[in-house]
């Protein structure tokens, strides 16, 4: 399965509409409904 | 092999010390020069007597002790009656030195522990005495596997001089062993003066039998089971009808006797012995056997344990039932909480079961499925009446559990006393809790390390910290962290597995699943006298040291507030 921190956009040509002023999509909401994630404490897998 | 211990020199040394003595003996049976049980006889050793007293030296002697008995005297206490062994010091094993011989004790334990056992007045031996009961119903030689079972609570109204039994059993036609409840205690015409009323736990004893009961003034002091049976018949005087039971090959006549007996230490007889004596009827001819009769009265059960009452009541929805899931689903069974709610959705892959409490008869089923019926058969004051095969969160391609996730979950959820969480997944936990918070229900939440190596087991109260609270907590090193093998040791994906799994042996993870079990056992105490409630919210346990290896397990214990930057619950 793809690894979820590799890009696999990444290296594909650019599309040459995008980057136009006119076509920049909205950004995300500030606060997104679902958010309150807490931080995940580094490194070590859970298992149960 | 040559036995390692010096037996033979023993036994030599101890004969010479009867010797120097003056006590006369002679062996009875066995031969000191070889092995197996020794018996001697002593010849009327003690002054004042003229009764021998017996000898047996068991094949592990010394390291065990003797006996010494005699059949001759007749004593309240310290005396087995059918035996005749004398209770000379204490039963533990502690209580034989190798500095005790025979020749010693006849000179000084016997004479003292004849008159202690002669003495009855409680006074008299205080001091003197281990504070110990002895029910006379603990000496008769009980048939293998044939159970009666009571309520310790009973009290059977002392003026009625016998009755019947009602008995149910488990299944029809009877095959012996006789295993059976006594469901009722009647009178001769028929009414109730007892009756097991816990019908979650009688539940398994669907077919009737009848046996007789009889009190008797004093125990049958005789240990053949013909002669008994015969004596308990020749006193019951009342209706014949309902005294037998018929099993799988013949019938059985039963007269449980009743009798006054101590249940603690020189209370006066207080107590009441109960003993079952059988006579079976067969084509072949007949035989005779002593049932035991054992206390399952749900009082009975927290004898053990007087600090874990609070959770009869309690209803526990434990959710992942994986190497910390079902041994704590087990744990909480055998305290005898009230009911058990269970959520997992996998089956019982054969190689998971090097660290599950079930094994081969249960390969391949659903895991809240056996572990339901293995709790209801085996600990049934427990009821499960709600499982769910679900993965909590998982697009559902098939339909195992109909309907909608979120229903099927809050059925099971809803007023559940304590969410037990030991699915060791991130994002259930965070669902989970959020639904615990939000309806105050305490969470408790258990996860392993890879290796076995460590765990946390964590608490959130309502109107507490979170489980989000303790997570910053966490993430900002104000908890320490548990130890965790690196992948390539911690982490596998075994042959055929669709997922890697976590590598650490059953036991250690155990640790982690008992340490969960005690802080729900905690978290929802109230009384005084309940297992004691904690202040801590959090448990950090470390069974290696990540560079050492092997480390003194340790449980880092810290107390997280509510957090103001909390993501979940600051308001």
């Amino acid at each position: 399965m793809p690894d979820k921190d590799k890009d696999p956009e990444k290296g594909k040509p650019q599309d040459p509409e995008k980057g136009k002023p006119d076509d920049v999509p909205p950004g995300p909401p500030e606060d997104p409904p679902g958010s309150g994630e807490p931080p995940q404490p580094p490194g070590r897998r859970k298992v149960g | 092999m040559e036995v390692f211990w010096p037996r033979k020199e023993r036994l030599e040394f101890e004969l010479r010390a009867l010797r120097e003595a003056g006590i006369e003996y002679e062996i009875v049976s066995g031969d000191p020069t070889q092995l197996g049980e020794l018996r001697i006889r002593l010849l009327s050793p003690l002054e004042g007597h003229d009764f021998d007293l017996d000898v047996i030296f068991p094949e592990l002697y010394p390291y065990f002790r003797f006996q010494i008995g005699t059949k001759d005297v007749e004593l309240g206490h310290h005396h087995n009656p059918f035996e005749g062994f004398l209770c000379v010091i204490g039963r533990g094993t502690d209580q034989w030195k190798l500095s005790d011989t025979v020749a010693k004790f006849v000179q000084e334990r016997v004479p003292l522990t004849i008159g202690t056992g002669a003495e009855s007045e409680r006074e008299a031996v205080e001091g003197v005495e281990e504070q110990q009961a002895e029910p006379f119903s603990n000496y008769y030689p009980y048939a293998d596997r044939h159970l009666l079972l009571i309520d310790g609570n009973w009290s059977i109204d002392p003026g009625i001089r016998s009755g019947s039994l009602v008995l149910g059993i488990s299944r029809q036609p009877l095959n012996l062993p006789l295993k059976a409840i006594v469901r009722e205690v009647r009178d001769n015409e028929g009414r109730v003066l007892a009756e097991f009323d816990d019908s979650v736990f009688t539940d398994g004893y669907r077919h009737t039998r009848y046996a007789r009961w009889i009190r008797l003034e004093e125990p049958i002091r005789e240990s053949d089971a013909a002669a008994c049976f015969a004596a308990a018949q020749e006193q019951d005087s009342g209706a014949s009808e309902g005294r037998i039971t018929e099993f799988q090959g013949g019938h059985l006549r039963i007269i449980v006797t009743l009798f006054p007996e101590e249940h603690s230490w020189r209370d006066g007889q207080s107590g009441l012995g109960w003993v079952g004596v059988a006579q079976k009827n067969m084509r072949s001819g007949q035989e005779h056997f002593f049932i035991r009769v054992a206390r399952a009265g749900r009082d009975d059960f927290s004898v053990r344990m007087p600090e874990l009452q609070h959770m009869r009541e309690q209803e526990i929805a434990v959710i992942g039932l994986g190497c910390l899931g079902a041994p704590s689903a087990l744990e909480f069974s055998r305290m005898g909480v009230g009911q058990l709610r269970l959520i997992d959705p996998d089956f019982v892959d054969p190689p998971t079961t090097a660290r599950w409490p079930l094994g081969r008869p249960v390969y391949g089923e659903s895991k809240v499925k056996v572990l339901g019926q293995f709790i209801v058969a085996h600990y049934p004051r427990t009821e499960i009446p709600k499982v769910a095969p679900l993965k909590i969160g998982a697009i559902r391609s098939d339909s195992v559990v109909p309907g909608s996730e979120w229903e099927a979950l809050e059925s099971i959820l809803d007023d559940a006393s304590l969410i037990y969480d030991a699915t060791g997944e991130h994002g259930v936990q965070r669902f989970l809790s959020e639904y615990a918070r939000q309806t105050e229900t305490p969470y408790v939440w258990v996860e392993g390390r890879q290796g076995g190596w460590g765990g946390l087991v964590g608490r959130a109260m309502p109107g507490e910290a979170c489980w989000a609270c303790i997570e910053c907590a966490q993430a900002d090193d104000e908890v320490a962290s548990p130890p965790s093998a690196p992948d390539d040791v911690g982490w596998r994906q075994p042959q055929g597995c669709g997922d890697p799994t976590f590598t650490g042996a059953g036991f250690d993870m155990h640790t982690i699943a008992m340490s969960g079990v005690r802080a729900a056992v905690a978290a929802l105490a109230e009384a005084a006298d309940d297992y004691p409630a904690r202040p801590w919210n959090v448990e950090v346990i470390s069974l290696r040291d990540e560079d050492e290896g092997a480390a003194v397990p340790t449980w880092d214990v810290a107390t997280v507030d509510r957090r103001s930057d909390c993501p979940v619950c600051v308001e």
